[in-house]
């Protein structure tokens, strides 16, 4: 409730009374600071240098004229980038997997994960590898560059945005009332999709997924079916909705960020898939993993470890943890199987079938992705297919299926293009009609005002709300 | 009929205008009034509970965050119009599903209760009964966490954990060794609606233990020096009557009678007709239960009548609040006007650290004292017209000691009255413990 009625309507503020596009960016980068510095100012000193290392790494490569000497900085910049995420990130992680193998070492420190320090390190990376490829020219201001790698609505919860994307919106923007209008109504969409449909899912999920071991156990086969599906939904619309709300401030300011999600429990295939859930990430790895490892232009075994690196790095990226790893893993076989074993077989499967065999593959892996650890992970796996000895159904899984069936209904609505397909409706039917046309100007003017009431009623109660990817 | 494209244009920039002023609008007053720091509540009234304070700043929490982090919290526990925001929350989620039957809150698993006689202890057969109408729930019905909704009524569910209640066995018997040569020490463990009010095979689906097995196996493991008061049974005989709230997780006035009964019993003295008593009734109570599962529809449409027996020998009672203030008050009072949240209130004058009553009518010196949870305030006034001075700590808050009662007041009668939860769970141990000293 802070950031949406004090911090950002002071943003807001700041970049219509800012005149000059330097005005507004030296503001945007105070409320930047100030934002990311939130959440700890000890962690803005990292932000801070990973930028001046970029920044130093991609003016080297841009003044060097030997290739030899841009492709130095390069490896130096990007090794410096992920010494730094592995450190912070992953030392807890390689030491306590080390020592339950070896026995040592005997302590292991304890590192705080910086906030968002996955996505901005991406980010800069990019940054830097774009600027080596001659895909756009390094920022000679180090505020410029720090302001892009700290921008607050994207920079701790996604999307992965590319400095050459985004680099003309920081010289020179203008939000026209148009984009404004759209960027509320988007940042209202986003809003309420976190407040009202990801956290009530959550709070379906954790009913039965966030509890001890012995009550794990107790659940009955569709209790975790239920809490599975729940934790679906509400991965997809907590995620999507910080994306939407990025996206939305980023219109009403003037930044154009490219989307993260394309209905992705559409999909009817899992490589579809992933070419619709955070879109950013994917192409991320495409982009600078894949390919540069050589992609599909090499032998079938050369791809098929090709797939495998990039799968455990993307698992190892949303988390330090094996289930992380095992899940991106999972991903990696299944397009593995798609693409080397059942690609013309699953071209003949009518997607009337693919698109729900896909959905439970998914709903699948977020049980994975849900528990770090991997005694629970058992006990749900095994509770999933009834074999923890309590039947199919309990009274406490039937009634939260019945208490929240219309929930589960919307919510699951709301995760496919069905409102998109009822406004696009309502706008070709505002043109036939006078009547249809003030209908539709009614709701476009209103819908952002009731979401934002509705979001607050919501948050109301809700002192202390996490997001799921701020880890990562 | 369709408007013409220049019109459309018009009428277009001004939709989007007056979506851009209101959407401005709101966020700037919703954000100006987030700002009106006297309007900030300290309690809420809903949650039944004290809002976060505004956090002190350190170096650490600065530097590590947790001071914005508290702040944030501050902000949206204390916004000024949070209370009808939840409202509307709550309304909006009332409508998720199909709620006349719920289960709120987090799931529980409970312990076996062993048997107790596989520990040794004598356990006694019960006595034949008086047949009374079977007021036993088979339906299966809402349930949140640990609440269940059924019909329009809750029940608290119980779930047994056995290291808690073996210590708090073992802690009544250190009491009992402490205090045996100066008091008598009875030991009521009050049953929570569900086990007296649901059938055994619904509360088995639920995962719930049986309360009579857990009072049993708690009594079981206590000296036999200790009076036992068993009300279950007779709570359960007249299952039938308004013994629990629907909208609250109390016993009702006529509930704590028949456990009055039962300590009559146990005391060897005759407890007095429930007829014989005055009354006065606070109807449109809604308790914690709604409270506790947002304001479920099914609660609100059955709200409770509270109904309070007036003492015979007195309804004079002084009362000291946790600052040191002292006020004389009513044993049962008139809460009319109160909240309807707030009507239990009638009782006892509600938690207090130290509470007392003089009874005119008795002039034998007998004096007890209670030690209490919330249970008790129902049961107190019932105890008035049995002895001639009746003390009452709640256990929560008190620092009041047996020894120094004893000393202090010439009391014969120690009576420790539990809510089942409070014996099997171990944040009351210590307390008691230090009671019992």
């Amino acid at each position: 409730m802070l950031f949406v009625f004090f911090f950002l309507t002071a943003n807001l503020i700041s970049q219509l009374v800012l005149k000059t596009a330097r005005g507004k960016n030296i503001a945007m980068l105070v409320f930047s600071l100030i934002f990311y510095s939130w959440s700890g100012p000890r962690y803005l000193f990292l932000l801070l240098g990973m930028v001046l290392i970029c920044w130093l790494g991609a003016l080297g490569i841009q003044r060097s004229q030997e290739g030899r000497r841009r492709k130095q900085y390069l490896i130096l910049t990007v090794a410096l980038c992920l010494v730094i995420l592995g450190i912070f990130k992953y030392t807890g992680f390689f030491l306590g997997t080390f020592q339950s193998l070896f026995g040592v070492p005997e302590t292991i420190p304890t590192i705080v994960l910086p906030i968002g320090i996955s996505f901005y390190t991406f980010q800069l990376i990019s940054y830097v590898v774009d600027v080596y490829r001659g895909q756009v020219r390094a920022q000679e201001k180090y505020w410029v560059l720090l302001l892009y790698a700290s921008l607050f609505h994207q920079c701790i919860a996604g999307p992965i945005v590319r400095y050459q994307d985004i680099h003309q919106d920081i010289i020179r923007r203008r939000a026209t009332l148009g984009e404004i209008s759209r960027g509320i109504s988007r940042f209202t969409v986003g809003l309420a999709k976190k407040a009202i449909l990801a956290n009530g899912c959550a709070a379906i999920a954790d009913a039965f997924f966030e509890v001890g071991p012995e009550e794990l156990a107790a659940v009955p086969a569709l209790g975790i079916l239920l809490a599975a599906f729940a934790f679906t939904l509400q991965i997809y619309l907590d995620f999507s909705a910080y994306s939407d709300m990025a996206i939305g401030m980023g219109l009403m300011c003037g930044f154009h960020y490219k989307e993260n999600f394309n209905y992705p429990y559409l999909s009817q295939s899992i490589g579809e898939f992933w070419r619709r859930w955070h879109i950013s990430l994917g192409s991320f790895f495409r982009d600078y993993v894949y390919i540069p490892l050589g992609g599909n232009r090499c032998p079938v075994p050369r791809q098929i470890l090709n797939l495998f690196v990039v799968w455990f790095l993307t698992g190892l990226w949303h988390g330090a943890s094996w289930n992380f790893v095992l899940w991106g893993l999972y991903f990696g076989l299944l397009i593995g199987l798609e693409r080397f074993l059942l690609g013309e077989k699953l071209a003949r499967v009518p997607g009337a079938v693919k698109t729900p065999v896909v959905f439970l593959l998914v709903l699948f892996s977020w049980i994975l992705f849900k528990f770090t650890d991997f005694s629970m992970l058992a006990i749900a796996l095994k509770g999933l297919f009834g074999l923890n000895g309590n039947g199919l159904m309990g009274v406490d899984v039937s009634l939260a299926f019945k208490n929240n069936i219309f929930f589960l209904i919307f919510s699951a609505v709301a995760a496919t293009p069905f409102g998109k397909t009822l406004r696009t409706m309502l706008k070709n039917l505002s043109r036939r009609n006078q009547v249809w046309f003030w209908i539709n100007g009614v709701w476009e003017a209103l819908h952002p005002v009731l979401l934002l009431i509705l979001s607050a009623m919501a948050l109301a109660g809700d002192s202390y709300n996490p997001f799921l990817y701020f880890q990562f | 009929m369709s408007l013409t494209k220049s019109k459309r244009k018009q009428a277009n920039g001004l939709i989007r205008g007056v979506k851009i002023l209101a959407f401005g609008l709101v966020l700037a007053v919703m954000g100006f009034i987030g700002l009106l720091w006297f309007l900030r509540p300290d309690t809420s009234v809903i949650e039944k509970r004290t809002l976060t304070e505004f956090p002190t700043i350190t170096w650490s929490t600065f530097w590590d965050g947790s001071f914005f982090k508290a702040v944030d919290t501050w902000y949206a526990d204390t916004y000024p119009l949070r209370e009808r925001l939840i409202s509307g929350s709550q309304s909006l989620e009332n409508h998720y599903g199909l709620r006349s039957d719920q289960i709120v809150g987090e799931a529980l698993v409970a312990d076996d209760i062993p048997d107790p006689d596989a520990a040794g202890e004598e356990v006694q057969a019960a006595e034949p009964e008086e047949i009374l109408p079977d007021g036993t729930v088979t339906e299966i019905g809402e349930m949140q966490g640990q609440i269940y909704i059924t019909n329009n009524c809750g029940y608290g569910l119980y779930y047994f954990t056995q290291s808690p209640a073996d210590q708090f066995a073992a802690t009544m018997n250190q009491i009992y060794a402490n205090v045996k040569d100066k008091v008598n020490l009875y030991v009521m463990i009050c049953p929570i609606s569900a086990g007296v009010m649901l059938d055994q095979a619904v509360l088995e689906d639920m995962g719930c233990s049986s309360e009579k097995d857990a009072i049993d196996y708690i009594y079981g493991k206590m000296d036999p020096g200790i009076h036992t008061v068993s009300a279950f049974d007779n709570l359960k005989k007249h299952n039938a009557e308004y013994i629990y709230f629907h909208t609250d997780h109390h016993w009702t006035a006529l509930g704590a009678y028949y456990a009055y009964q039962a300590f009559c019993q146990e005391k060897g003295i005759e407890a007095h007709n429930v007829a014989d008593y005055e009354t006065m009734e606070f109807p449109g109570f809604l308790g914690t239960f709604c409270s506790s599962s947002n304001n479920s529809p099914a609660l609100q449409a059955n709200p409770d009548t509270v109904v309070a027996y007036i003492p015979k020998g007195t309804n004079a009672m002084t009362m000291h609040y946790t600052n040191g203030s002292v006020v004389d008050w009513f044993i049962v009072n008139d809460v009319s006007g109160y909240a309807k949240s707030e009507l239990y209130a009638t009782f006892v004058g509600g938690d207090r650290p130290f509470s007392y009553a003089h009874n005119p009518t008795i002039t034998d010196g007998s004096a007890v004292m209670v030690i209490k949870d919330s249970y008790g305030n129902a049961f107190i006034p019932w105890l008035v017209d049995h002895y001639e001075y009746i003390y009452w700590v709640d256990a929560r808050y008190t620092s009041n000691t047996i020894s120094q009662m004893v000393r202090d007041y010439n009391i014969q009668d120690v009576i420790y009255e539990v809510q089942i939860y409070n014996s099997s769970t171990a944040n009351m141990l210590g307390k008691y413990a230090a009671i019992g000293q």
